[in-house]
């Protein structure tokens, strides 16, 4: 038997154990990482699954290093090639030049928000211009410095395609309503317009009787021409007024005055006012500040409801068709309130409400759109329609217009005219 | 034109309408007077001016049509002339059919308006000779007795004296008498002159039960 020194026996021993030890920890370790690998690429799986399914893209942008990492599925929204090194520069390129400056800003803003949310455009693969919603986190480190920006992003091309095609729709109805409106004054329209006219025409043939005869008086021809010229005025303004209403332009908000606004419709419905006999009283407060709103559509609802009172009172005399237009404040000065009084039958109380239905209608032949589109477009301004019954007789139609604020009152005058 | 002032009567709501025609009448040598609505119309003018009137088809109150119907019948009838400017069928029609002269769409040409109000100018002449001869003859008939009408009525009817005079119980030398004074009365020289006559103004005679006697129906017009 060969004997060993015991020290070096222990000394074996303890080194067998490290060995062990060794190999264990070495043989955990890798395993450990294996699991961490693991987990990291089922991660990765799940997110792309996300994405994938749920049309979401991932990005980040490391602000330390500038590198942006961007999901394979946000590469494809953003129009970036899949394998292309990307940094902040390359994700602001892949956005529209026009909203490119709203990003900047958004990121340079004070205090800077913690997380922004922003519909942008980019350029599609072919060109064409596709819509982004994009949400995105900061993350800062020690003394507040930006360190991170994480977010996701989706396509939003459909959604917004879907609402804008709503709006031309809308836009298209609405203009539709009032060609129909504009149908109904085309009657009076074409006997004001032939009126100067027929002006027109036997002026000249007078001056041309005037010039046969050997002496003439230079006064009295220029007399004719005047009225030649104050004639075709007049009929170009009656088409003016018409031709704006045609037209079918965006919305678009002005600094409007009612006064002028009340003074058009009564224009271009004089002729039609006039036919069915019916006298139109006008009373506006003095200092009515003005209102912002797209005077095309104003027009059109203020028009639908003076004809829909004339239209009520078809049935009085004629001399007791009366329409009033009464312009004040709202009851807390914060609106314009407009009515356009009658003196109809009234409306039955049931149908107070459902008068803003579309294709409701009391009219023989009536589409039933105009007050369900006026009732949209006094909303769109910010305002209220609604109707009531007056007190002794007749229908009120109500609206209000909300103020525009910072300006100071432009009508300081007040007059009160009677049309008809 | 002859000696006598004509007149068109405008009568139209649009001012600058009322103006135009004025002065083209005018320069036309037309005596021009506008109204700018029925109403003042009926109120001032000259009911027995001679003329036309030249009247706009819509306007307020009382339209072109409802004051053509007010005038048809009155003393103060004159042909129209529309001018609208709406020309719808119906309309024309309906003016047409209670005699207007024409119906003119605005704006008008010259040549078609002086035309048509020559035409209705004439015709008013036509009629106010007309209507001055009618009233000559009712002037002669309103001094004819009534046996002497009683007589005037069978002759029309081309009753022999002696027919005349067993139908009215007389004798037949009283019947030439009566039929002498008649014909003097009525400055008639025929019989057929007075047959002429009295269709002029609308005197029927309507045969009474038997066909043995004639009254004497007069419409006056």
């Amino acid at each position: 038997m060969i004997s060993i020194p015991q020290s070096t026996f222990w000394f074996a021993l303890l080194l067998e154990v490290v060995q062990v030890a060794l190999i264990v920890f070495l043989f955990g370790g890798a395993r450990r990482r294996t699991r961490a690998e693991n987990e990291a690429a089922q991660s990765e799986e799940r997110l792309s699954l996300i994405s994938s399914m749920s049309s979401f893209g991932f990005w980040s942008w490391d602000a330390g290093s500038d590198a942006a990492w961007v999901s394979r599925h946000s590469r494809t929204i953003l129009g970036l090639s899949e394998d292309a090194f990307l940094t902040g520069q390359s994700l602001l390129a892949a956005i529209h030049p026009d909203d490119r400056p709203k990003v900047l800003e958004a990121i340079n803003s004070t205090p800077r928000p913690n997380t922004i949310e922003m519909e942008l455009r980019v350029a599609g693969p072919r060109g064409e211009i596709r819509w982004i919603t994009t949400k995105a986190c900061a993350y800062f480190g020690p003394k507040g410095v930006l360190s991170r920006v994480a977010g996701y992003v989706i396509d939003d091309s459909q959604r917004k395609r879907t609402a804008q095609d709503l709006l031309k729709l809308q836009e298209k109805l609405t203009h539709l309503s009032r060609v129909a409106l504009l149908g109904e004054l085309s009657g009076a329209l074409a006997h004001e317009l032939q009126q100067p006219l027929t002006a027109i025409l036997c002026n000249a043939h007078s001056a041309q009787l005037l010039t046969k005869s050997v002496s003439f008086n230079v006064e009295e021809l220029r007399e004719i021409l005047q009225e030649i010229v104050n004639d075709d005025k007049n009929a170009g303004q009656i088409i003016q007024r018409l031709r704006a209403l045609l037209i079918r332009g965006e919305t678009q908000f002005d600094h409007l005055a009612i006064r002028d606004l009340v003074g058009d419709v009564l224009a271009l419905a004089r002729g039609t006012l006039r036919e069915r006999n019916v006298q139109v009283n006008t009373r506006i407060a003095e200092g009515i500040p003005w209102v912002k709103g797209d005077r095309v559509e104003l027009q059109q609802v203020l028009l639908n409801l003076v004809l829909n009172a004339c239209e009520s009172m078809i049935a009085n005399p004629a001399r007791d068709r009366r329409v009033e237009i009464v312009v004040d404040l709202d009851g807390n000065d914060s609106a314009v309130l407009i009515s356009v009084l009658d003196c109809g039958s009234g409306i039955d109380v049931e149908q107070l409400e459902r008068v803003f239905d579309p294709f409701f209608s009391t009219k023989v032949g009536g589409l039933g759109l105009g007050l369900a589109i006026s009732h949209s477009i006094i909303e769109a301004h910010g305002g209220r329609l609604w109707a009531t019954n007056r007190s002794d007789r007749g229908a009120a139609f109500h609206f209000t217009l909300p103020i525009m604020t910072g300006t100071q009152s432009h009508e300081r005058y007040s007059a009160n005219g009677v049309y008809s | 034109m002859n000696g006598t002032v004509r007149t068109v009567f405008i009568v139209d709501d649009a001012r600058e309408v009322r103006v135009g025609l004025s002065r083209l009448l005018s320069a036309a040598g037309y005596n021009a007077r506008a109204f700018e609505s029925a109403q003042c119309f009926l109120e001032e003018q000259d009911a027995e001016a001679a003329g036309c009137l030249l009247l706009d088809v819509c306007m307020p109150d009382l339209n072109g049509l409802e004051l053509q119907r007010a005038l048809t019948c009155s003393r103060s009838a004159r042909p129209i002339v529309f001018l609208t400017g709406m020309g719808d069928v119906q309309t024309s029609v309906e003016a047409m059919k209670l005699g207007a002269v024409d119906f003119l769409t605005k704006p008008v040409d010259d040549v078609k308006l002086f035309a048509a109000v020559e035409q209705a100018l004439r015709r008013d002449e036509e009629q106010r000779l007309e209507r001055s001869i009618r009233n000559t003859i009712q002037q002669r008939l309103e001094i004819l007795t009534p046996r002497e009408l009683q007589v005037m009525g069978q002759v029309i009817r081309g009753r022999l004296n002696k027919q005349i005079a067993a139908d009215l119980g007389t004798g037949e030398k009283t019947v030439k008498v009566h039929r002498a004074r008649v014909m003097s009365k009525m400055m008639a020289r025929s019989v057929a002159e007075l047959v002429q006559l009295g269709a002029r103004v609308g005197v029927s005679i309507q045969p009474t039960q038997g066909g043995s006697s004639a009254s004497i129906n007069w419409k006056q017009v």
